[in-house]
């Protein structure tokens, strides 16, 4: 069920895992400042990828400077391992870092992400690595950086309410189905990346590091282990998450996020779990369990 | 009714760009429920006067004092800067001459109206929105209209949601420069209506920059006529437009006129 | 000099200088006194130019003097208005000092009623309260009511100065100014505003007023003021060689 592929780096005339290790020093200390300032976003000497802005390279830096022998790295986009950027990204440090590869959430070290946080909860000495695309919850209402600096710096934070305002003004609920703003440490008002706001209280007090890395926009962030993460609501507009009708058609589940996928070009359409490994997982457990009346499947 | 306390107070106050001088040893005062006029032609000082008066550009000499809320008269420079953000927040509203430059154009009119609010605190959206209502319906724009982009108003109807939004949360202090600048005759006729009865209704402490002494004559109690940055005549707008005592006070009128 | 006067006005001197026109000096009046109590109606007489209009807008604050006192009876205590804090002026053309001219200042786009209703409201009335003040005046003053909800601009000159006259009696002033109230009035019009004065004077307002037409100015008058017994000498200077 998990693929896991071990191999020895086999790019020659680069430094191991790709940057050189000043970069990887620079990058480890502004993760260190980071983790000190939960949610509080550090700038940083982002470097030129193999991949173009836009792509992961925030992710790709984060998981090059602490990626090392014994680590075991599993690479997903928006739930899926096996879609094209994952494959290539994972592809990239089995062959710069000669790392064990994985699917399986449970057997990572290290996991990086674009979109989606996995279904399965991690564990303490686990590294989630996630891409941001722009890393400023202000950025949308407020261009200028100087305004938004002292926004943070003094906690004013009427702009990200205003946004919940508008989605509830305009659409009759949250706009931000995905990127939901969050309060992090009772301090920084941060975006969790564009996750779905289904994967916010995932955030929130779990027991392993959290990494935020955004190449284009030179920023890093992160959540220490165990910090509060709460997803910032109107008082009388409670949060809220995305909710399906039945479960994944292929496992069952009704605990995890689905995707809607087209089937045919008559509008056919099946829900299935975004997060593949998860699902794959909960497939296997049904065919040894053997033949049961249908699971979870709520009409 | 004009309180007795003085709520903002400039004494001496020199703004200097470089070597230019644009304000030169400028004092007023400004009480609740009175209308401040501060007239003259471009280049004359004033709006560099009121950037400084509004916190934005410390003035080279002299002092900017502000009543500020639980401190009393305060120097406004002498204040921290997240405080003197705090207080321009929140006990100060501005209308610009260009809505561009006091809205979010790709915010919703509402919500251009509530985020003064939001920077007080208000965290509830039931009585967020019904004040928006309230106050489109004060500026006598349709309230079914609350959820449109100000980009899709014209800029009569823009200047409109500015005012609201430079109201909605009950400042005690209000600075408007030019607040009819720009628009057609009749819509500036419109708009001055409209903010002459706000400032009675709601007992406003103003300060309007103008070049327009129909505006001045219109919405001011007392005027500053300003010259080369320097202030020329000071006095009751009904004395300063009818029976101008300085030189250049008198060509102004008579320009005008 | 009586204790019990509204207006005491001493040693007033009024000058204007033209800027514009080489420095024009021309003097109007000096070392004016008037006194006007309660009940009385003063009436300014003098020929045209003489200063009368000016006398009335120094009273008023709207021109400003080059010397003198001009005390009013206000809230119980005299206040000169010469030394007076643009805030305590406002305050006593609030409370004490009316004043209404030839002409109404036209205001764009306000409705008639709400002219005459603007002063008390800024004096707190309530809406409702001023409405109907104003409606009793200007029923008085023979608007026709389908006027009321108008802009006075495109009234007629008549229809103007009795939004005008309704404006200033509306409220109770101590000290009225009236300068040519009728003068664009036809004669029962001109009745009605006589009557207006007398219930003022009988009222205890003391009212200093220049009248043109002979007629309203018997009726109302109880004495004269001749301005020019003090007009200002012309300076040596501006006396051509």
């Amino acid at each position: 069920m998990t693929a896991q592929t071990a191999a020895k780096p086999t790019l020659t005339g680069y430094n191991y895992a790709y940057l050189d290790e000043q970069t990887k020093r620079m990058i480890r200390r502004t993760m260190l400042k980071a983790i000190a300032i939960p949610g509080y976003q550090v700038p940083f000497g982002s470097r030129e990828m193999p991949i173009p802005y836009g792509w992961g390279t925030g992710g790709m830096q984060l998981t090059a400077s602490l990626i090392g022998e014994s680590d075991v790295f599993k690479c997903i986009d928006q739930g899926a391992d096996d879609t094209t950027n994952a494959v290539s990204i994972r592809a990239f440090f089995a062959k710069v870092a000669g790392v064990t590869t994985t699917e399986d959430t449970e057997a990572a070290t290290i996991i990086q992400s674009r979109h989606r946080k996995p279904e399965h909860p991690l564990r303490e000495g686990q590294i989630m690595v996630y891409q941001v695309p722009q890393p400023d919850p202000l950025r949308r209402f407020e261009a200028r950086e100087t305004e938004t600096r002292a926004m943070h710096a003094y906690s004013e934070y009427a702009l990200p309410y205003l946004g919940l305002y508008e989605g509830y003004a305009r659409l009759g609920r949250a706009s931000s189905a995905a990127g939901h703003p969050v309060l992090t440490n009772a301090r920084y008002v941060m975006t969790p990346s564009p996750i779905p706001s289904f994967d916010n209280p995932k955030l929130d007090n779990s027991p392993e590091l959290q990494l935020f890395g955004a190449g284009r926009e030179k920023r890093i962030y992160a959540v220490p282990p165990y910090t509060s993460v709460v997803s910032l609501h109107l008082e009388d507009k409670p949060f809220e998450t995305q909710r399906w009708g039945a479960g994944c058609e292929l496992c069952g589940s009704t605990d995890s996020y689905l995707d809607e996928v087209i089937t045919d070009d008559k509008g056919g359409r099946m829900f299935v779990c975004s997060d593949t490994h998860y699902c794959a997982i909960r497939r296997a457990e049904r065919e040894q369990a053997g033949p049961a009346p249908a699971e979870g499947q709520i009409p | 009714m004009i309180g007795d306390k003085i709520l903002l107070e400039a004494r001496g106050v020199t703004v200097r760009y470089g070597k230019t001088v644009a304000c030169d040893d400028v004092s007023l005062d400004l009480r609740a429920g009175e209308v401040l006029g501060i007239v003259g032609e471009s280049g004359s000082g004033k709006t560099s006067l009121l950037t400084s008066l509004s916190g934005r550009l410390r003035p080279a000499a002299g002092e900017v004092l502000f009543d500020v809320r639980g401190q009393g008269l305060a120097d406004v420079y002498a204040l921290s800067e997240p405080e003197r953000r705090r207080v321009r927040r929140e006990e100060w509203g501005f209308v610009h001459q260009n809505p561009r430059d006091g809205l979010r154009l790709r915010i919703s009119a509402g919500g251009n109206i509530v985020e003064p609010l939001l920077m007080c605190g208000e965290r509830r959206y039931e009585p967020m929105r019904g004040t928006a209502v309230q106050w489109l319906e004060r500026v006598e724009l349709d309230p079914a209209r609350i959820d449109q982009r100000p980009s899709q108003f014209s800029g009569g109807m823009q200047q409109r949601v500015q005012i609201a939004r430079a109201l909605a949360h009950q400042p005690r202090l209000v600075l408007m420069d030019e607040p009819t600048g720009g628009l057609d005759v009749s819509v500036q006729a419109r708009l001055l209506d409209l903010l002459r009865g706000l400032v009675r209704e709601l007992d406003l402490a103003v300060m309007v920059v103008t070049h327009d002494l129909a505006v001045a004559r219109l919405l001011a109690d007392r005027l500053m006529v300003m010259k080369d940055g320097r202030v020329v005549e000071t006095g009751l707008t009904d004395q300063v437009l009818d029976d101008p005592q300085d030189a250049y006070t008198q060509l102004l009128v008579s320009a005008a006129m | 000099m009586s204790d019990k006067a509204s207006l005491r006005v001493t040693g007033l001197a009024k000058t204007f200088t033209l800027h514009n026109q080489d420095s024009a000096i021309i003097p109007v009046f000096e070392a004016l006194e008037l006194e006007v109590s309660p009940g009385e109606c003063v009436v300014l007489a003098g020929r045209s130019g003489a200063g009368k209009s000016t006398l009335m807008r120094s009273i008023y604050s709207n021109y400003r003097v080059s010397g003198g006192q001009l005390l009013v009876r206000h809230r119980g205590a005299m206040v000169d208005l010469v030394t007076a804090s643009p805030q305590q002026v406002i305050d006593v053309r609030r409370a004490t000092l009316g004043h209404v001219g030839q002409f109404l200042r036209v205001i764009p786009r306000v409705p008639a009623i709400e002219i005459v209703m603007e002063p008390l409201l800024a004096n707190g009335w309530s809406r409702d309260n001023a409405r109907r003040r104003a409606q009793e005046l200007l029923t008085r003053l023979n608007l026709p009511e389908r006027l009321w909800a108008l802009p006075p601009a495109t009234f007629s000159g008549g229809e103007q100065q009795r939004v005008n006259i309704a404006r200033g009696f509306a409220q109770h002033f101590p000290i009225l100014l009236l300068d040519e109230p009728t003068a664009s009035l036809d004669p029962a019009n001109r009745d009605i505003v006589v009557g207006l004065i007398h219930e003022a004077l009988a009222d205890g307002v003391a009212i200093v007023g220049i009248f043109h037409d002979v007629d309203v100015r018997e009726r109302v008058a109880t004495r004269d003021f001749v301005i020019s017994d003090f007009a200002a000498k012309v300076p040596e200077e501006s006396v051509p060689a």
